[in-house]
């Protein structure tokens, strides 16, 4: 054991494997039957051409690194490839946990037919590589023995396949439904969201109403699954599942004409008078270093994201408006980039640390150091939309201990008199000077510039 | 169910859920539906006999 190895926090559900990291990598520990599981399938096709395409992340046996030290007798160790930013389903679009459900049904239709299969199907099994979905479960991956039910089909509906009905078929958000519980949305309460005409909507009957009313029978044999195995239940019963709900995934979509901030790059006056001055600028500061990790905070159709990538190795491009990410993804996917992961986030409400003792899923700070942070035309809404502190959001900015890309937005802009059209100015804290005192106090500024605008100012903060 | 299925199932996998999985796998899988619906009709009936011998005594 080396002093910097420890166990991941949010591994230790699936008793037969355990993640730890150690001097930055991933390994996983491996009991007797994780070691069992993993020699009975690692040569199977579906693995190694998961690999080889790099939708199944890379692993490697290793035999010189120890695990940390725990009661349990670990008898292998597994080496992973990095991904780097660890991203969660509530943190995703529409498309990505499309993606994360297309890819799960893909793996364990090809796990069936080599006699194997996925022992769970959460979407946390998942991660993104840039805009390309990786299975990183590889622990996931057992053989199939002969009778076998699919324990994880449950799963797959709560945390998979009923928020992406959510948000397909009902237009709401599934981000708050599994945040507020990590399970994801039980059969019974999915089914009680429905209203008459969603029941002729494919799938419904079957997987949501008939689920939730089997779910709250009580079973007359309480071994159900000897029972299914001698009523004769087999593999093709699992595929034809399989298949089933590949069709109802594929059928599922979101497209809603417009949001607030769908269209904004391409409609705000400010933003095109300013845009060729600002991407100047922008293009300098990431020029001028190798960036290890970018968050582009309110990123919206990812302008600056993709001019970050080409000197970044990760970009996080955040932005609280669900429809503009996930057009951004389906863009960045349809591309295959491998830098720019989209996400959605409300800074002024960011998805707190949650699970087993508040460590099982850490927030986004514990997961991700930036060394650059864009924060374009933000301020503003976080102060003045958001009803933010202005200390505290530079205090905040200042706590990421990177360099910052700080547009000001002054009060006369429009976009400013538009958020106050409405409502009392009580934010008499928002001004200029107020700004450059509480800035000058918390960065150095190493570059400052007016933009064309006249009411917009660009500012280059290096940490103290 | 052997040890090997055992030790797979960390996670419960819900007996309604595993009911349905038979009910939407195709015709076989109906036909598994309901032959296990009617082994638990039967292993009902046999359980209740057993109950009512055994307050008999």
């Amino acid at each position: 054991m080396t002093a910097s190895s420890t166990f991941e926090r949010g591994s230790f559900r699936d008793r037969s494997g355990r993640v730890f990291h150690q001097n930055g990598h991933v390994f996983r520990a491996l009991g007797v039957d994780g070691l069992q599981n993993w020699s009975a399938v690692r040569e199977k096709s579906f693995v190694c051409a998961g690999m080889d395409s790099g939708r199944v992340v890379r692993t490697d046996a290793v035999t010189s690194v120890v695990p940390p030290w725990s009661d349990v007798d670990y008898s292998a160790v597994l080496r992973h490839d990095t991904i780097p930013v660890i991203t969660w389903p509530y943190e995703w679009c529409f498309s990505m946990l499309r993606e994360a459900a297309l890819l799960t049904l893909e793996l364990l239709e090809h796990a069936i037919l080599e006699n194997a299969i996925l022992k769970d199907a959460t979407p946390f099994n998942v991660q993104f590589v840039g805009a390309c979905p990786v299975f990183i479960d590889t622990g996931s991956f057992v053989p199939m023995q002969s009778g076998q039910i699919w324990d994880g089909y449950r799963q797959f509906c709560q945390m998979l396949l009923f928020p992406l009905m959510l948000q397909s078929w009902k237009n709401v958000d599934f981000q708050p439904w599994l945040r507020g519980r990590l399970e994801g949305i039980s059969p019974a309460d999915f089914s009680r969201l429905l209203c008459f005409r969603d029941f002729f909507r494919r799938g419904a009957m079957s997987h949501v109403w008939l689920h939730a009313r089997l779910q709250s029978s009580r079973p007359v044999k309480p071994r159900i699954a000897d029972s299914m195995k001698a009523s004769g239940f087999s593999r093709d019963m699992i595929l034809n599942n399989v298949k089933g709900l590949q069709r109802i995934v594929k059928g599922l979509s979101w497209k809603p004409v417009q949001s607030t901030w769908s269209d904004y790059d391409s409609t705000s006056e400010p933003v095109q008078r300013d845009a060729a001055a600002k991407e100047r600028f922008i293009a300098d500061v990431c020029q001028s270093a190798a960036w290890e990790t970018v968050w582009d905070l309110g990123c919206n159709q990812g302008r600056y994201s993709r001019l970050a990538a080409k000197h970044a190795k990760t970009v996080l491009a955040i932005d609280s408006d669900h429809l503009t990410v996930d057009r951004l993804f389906q863009a960045l996917h349809a591309e295959q980039n491998r830098t720019i992961t989209p996400l959605v986030s409300n800074l002024s409400d960011p998805a707190p640390s949650l699970g087993w003792r508040l460590q099982e899923r850490r927030s986004l700070e514990h997961r991700s150091k930036p060394d650059l942070v864009f924060c374009l035309a933000l301020i503003h809404h976080l102060v003045i939309g958001s009803n933010l502190l202005l200390p505290d959001v530079i205090d905040w900015l200042a706590s990421l201990k990177a360099t910052v890309v700080l547009e000001y937005v002054d009060r006369e802009d429009t976009q400013v008199k538009q958020l106050l059209a409405n409502r009392s100015d009580v934010f008499s804290d928002y001004n200029r000077d107020a700004f450059r005192s509480l800035v000058n106090a918390a960065f150095v500024i190493a570059k400052e510039q007016p933009l064309s605008s006249g009411t917009r100012t660009l500012f280059l903060l290096k940490p103290r | 169910m052997n040890s090997n299925l055992l030790t797979l199932a960390y996670l419960d996998p819900g007996t309604g859920s595993m009911l349905l999985q038979a009910i939407v796998g195709g015709s076989a899988g109906l036909y598994v539906f309901f032959r296990h619906a009617w082994r638990s009709f039967r292993y009902s009936k046999v359980s209740l006999g057993t109950d009512a011998v055994q307050s008999e005594v």
